[in-house]
């Protein structure tokens, strides 16, 4: 059981992969940022058997969500991606963590129509 | 207490080793299954975050929704390329389309990768917000 146990650890490793650096999630020009959050961290998982076949996809924009919902805003700015990787006995892990400052911009005035935005789909 | 907490790992233990067996039949099932579809690897990497896929020409637009393009190659025997290379370009044409829009906007990209026993397939998705310029 020792033997399976040590087998187990020295087979264990992990690794973080940069994916991208980004000014903001979202397009910020002629947007006025009215409340800076402050740093925040958002992730999502995946997994795969034996490191082989991932079961499902890392999603980038379930963790900006996963981000934005700790501390609130519309939007990460000065936005840093990438993805851990953690390999164990049968398993391995598989992570994309986006950290950033969430910020909340001000909404124009649909009436003068600059930078109006629209939502078509009733989102 | 101890004692009681000795006994509850021991009946913890005892449990995994009943199912150790059930444990390893069933990892062994799902890899067969996998391996008998001929796929030996299928990973998704993250490639790229971005506000837009091409430069805003109007600052006034709608939000038309969310939408995914994909470019995909094959390579047959994982080396011999049979169709052209993906293509980002494509990929961003193909999300637009799909909604008659102009741009795209809250870009996220990635990279799916698939050995099979014949070749290597890859696919490029660009999943983002549809934007339509206003006249």
């Amino acid at each position: 059981m020792v033997s399976i146990a040590l087998v187990a650890v020295l087979v264990s490793s992990c690794i973080t992969t940069p994916v991208t650096v980004t000014s903001s999630t979202t397009p910020m020009q002629e947007k006025k940022i009215i409340m800076n959050y402050g740093p925040v961290q958002g992730t999502n998982r995946a997994w795969s058997l034996f490191g082989l076949w991932m079961i499902g996809r890392p999603d980038i924009a379930k963790a900006i969500q996963d981000a934005l919902k700790k501390k609130g805003g519309d939007a990460l700015i000065n936005v840093t991606c990438y993805e851990k990787t953690a390999w164990y006995f049968l398993f391995s892990f598989h992570w994309v963590v986006v950290e950033g400052e969430a910020v909340s911009y001000e909404k124009k005035d649909q009436a003068t129509g600059k930078g109006k935005k629209t939502d078509t789909t009733g989102k | 207490m101890k004692q009681e907490i000795i006994a509850l790992y021991k009946g913890l233990w005892r449990r995994l080793q009943a199912e150790k067996t059930r444990t390893i039949a069933v990892i062994v099932i799902i890899t067969c299954a996998l391996m008998a579809t001929g796929c030996l690897y299928n990973r998704t990497r993250i490639t790229d975050l971005s506000p837009q896929a091409r430069i805003i020409e109007n600052r006034q637009y709608r939000v038309l929704g969310v939408s995914e393009g994909t470019s995909s190659c094959f390579n047959l025997l994982w080396f011999i390329p049979v169709t052209p290379r993906t293509n980002y370009e494509k990929a961003v044409n193909d999300a637009v389309a799909g909604m008659r829009g102009d741009n795209i906007i809250e870009v996220s990209t990635w990279i799916e990768r698939q050995v099979w026993l014949v070749g290597l397939v890859e696919i490029l998705h660009v999943r983002g917000t549809v934007i339509q310029y206003e006249k």
